[in-house]
């Protein structure tokens, strides 16, 4: 059976395809039309797998364009598929933590890889990429940046959890002549704190998976595993999760 | 909770759901509670029906936890749902031990905080949808 996942998030766009054994992957930048980035991504994996469209059998899509992709056979929520994909992955992980584009998740599963629990941040950006992401642009980086910036001497501590008013703080440090690394390490241990209180709220119960585009960036993992106490995993593909478990689900998997 | 809880109602109904009570200010709340007819004075019996509301502001407030868990049995519900409104602490607060009473119950229990703005729709619904997605297991 010949499955298709597909996540269409806030700021980017994953699919996954599952044909017999094999699996091919492809990501887009949503943009500004959830639609399009869905048909592009979907385009890009038939491409990628030589498949045709008639046979895929179901296409499942999850994540907050869900609603917007009229070609879906099935919605989910990224809450049930990164549930699913983390127990294909890593069957022992009973808590996950996906940070994403606008959302930060604490989602507690059992061993079948049922969601027992979770958590959602408010409607507000703090501890999400997009809070990384208006930082980053800030102190003149690209997003992808941030966690390639070395461990520095000193951790600046940046006390503003939202958004606009931790810009302005940042904007502050800079004028101060703080070094850059310092304000990346203390943006890094901002997100983890946030996420690591709602994460304690849930009861954090190991092993603990880290996913989503956020996971990408050391740094965050580093400031989350020191506010959580524990070790946490992080695939290659943590941005792929939620589209992984659309994916196995929409072959009945 | 009167006017702008029906915005959680549309969502969840849109969804699939029915809801099937509400324990809230103007629900269910105040319908179980009965004033006693056999004293002499008609206005300390009402009084005293008044002044046993399950509402948050009382202190202890074990009454609605009692009511709650019977609720869920009454009416056979799947699932709870406890919609606080921003800055109305003391139910927020109560949300805790009201988690506790539907858990114990192995029932799924969303808490959610919101306003009368129509803001924050998408992130309510993938809520809603996640906890309806555990009672579909």
């Amino acid at each position: 059976m010949i499955g298709i996942g597909i996540d269409i998030g806030s700021v980017a766009t994953k699919g996954i395809i599952i044909y017999g054994d094999k699996q091919c992957r492809a990501m887009v930048p949503t943009g500004w039309s959830p639609r399009d980035a869905g048909k592009a991504v979907i385009d890009q994996l038939l491409d990628l797998s030589r498949i045709e469209r008639r046979e895929v059998a179901q296409i499942f899509v999850t994540g907050y364009g869900r609603v917007a992709f009229e070609d879906a056979d099935k919605t989910i929520t990224e809450i049930k598929c990164h549930a699913r994909g983390i127990a294909e992955l890593y069957p022992e992980v009973r808590t996950i933590i996906d940070i994403g584009g606008q959302d930060s998740k604490v989602i507690r599963v059992d061993e079948a890889g049922r969601v027992l629990d979770f958590a959602m941040n408010d409607k507000c950006a703090a501890g999400t990429g997009r809070f990384l992401q208006v930082m980053a642009t800030a102190l003149g980086l690209d997003v992808s940046e941030l966690g390639q910036a070395e461990e520095p001497a000193q951790t600046l501590s940046i006390s503003s959890m939202c958004t606009v008013f931790a810009e302005s703080e940042i904007i502050g440090l800079l004028a101060r002549g703080n070094p850059k690394g310092g304000i990346i390490a203390g943006l890094h241990q901002s997100v983890g704190k946030r996420v690591a209180a709602m994460a304690r709220r849930m009861g954090i119960k190991e092993q603990v998976a880290f996913t989503g585009g956020v996971a990408i960036n050391l740094g965050v993992k580093r400031a989350l595993e020191e506010e959580i106490g524990s070790s946490v995993i992080v695939s290659e593909a943590c941005q792929y999760t939620g589209a992984l478990g659309a994916a196995l689900l929409a072959c009945k998997l | 909770m009167g006017l702008g809880s029906e915005k959680v109602i549309r969502l969840t109904e849109e969804l699939g759901a029915h809801v099937v009570a509400m324990e809230n200010c103007s629900g269910y709340k105040t319908l179980d509670l009965q004033t006693d007819t056999s004293g002499d004075d008609p206005i300390v019996a009402l009084a005293e029906k008044y002044i046993k509301i399950p509402c948050s502001c009382m202190s202890p407030n074990t009454y609605r936890l009692e009511l709650l868990n019977s609720m869920i049995d009454d009416f056979r519900a799947d699932a709870v749902i406890d919609l606080t409104w921003q800055a109305c602490h003391t139910y927020n607060i109560e949300a805790y031990e009201v988690g506790k009473v539907v858990k114990q119950k192995g029932l799924p229990y969303l808490h959610l905080e919101s306003d009368y703005s129509n803001s924050d729709l998408e992130s309510l619904k993938v809520r809603i949808e996640a906890m309806l997605e555990m009672v579909q297991k």
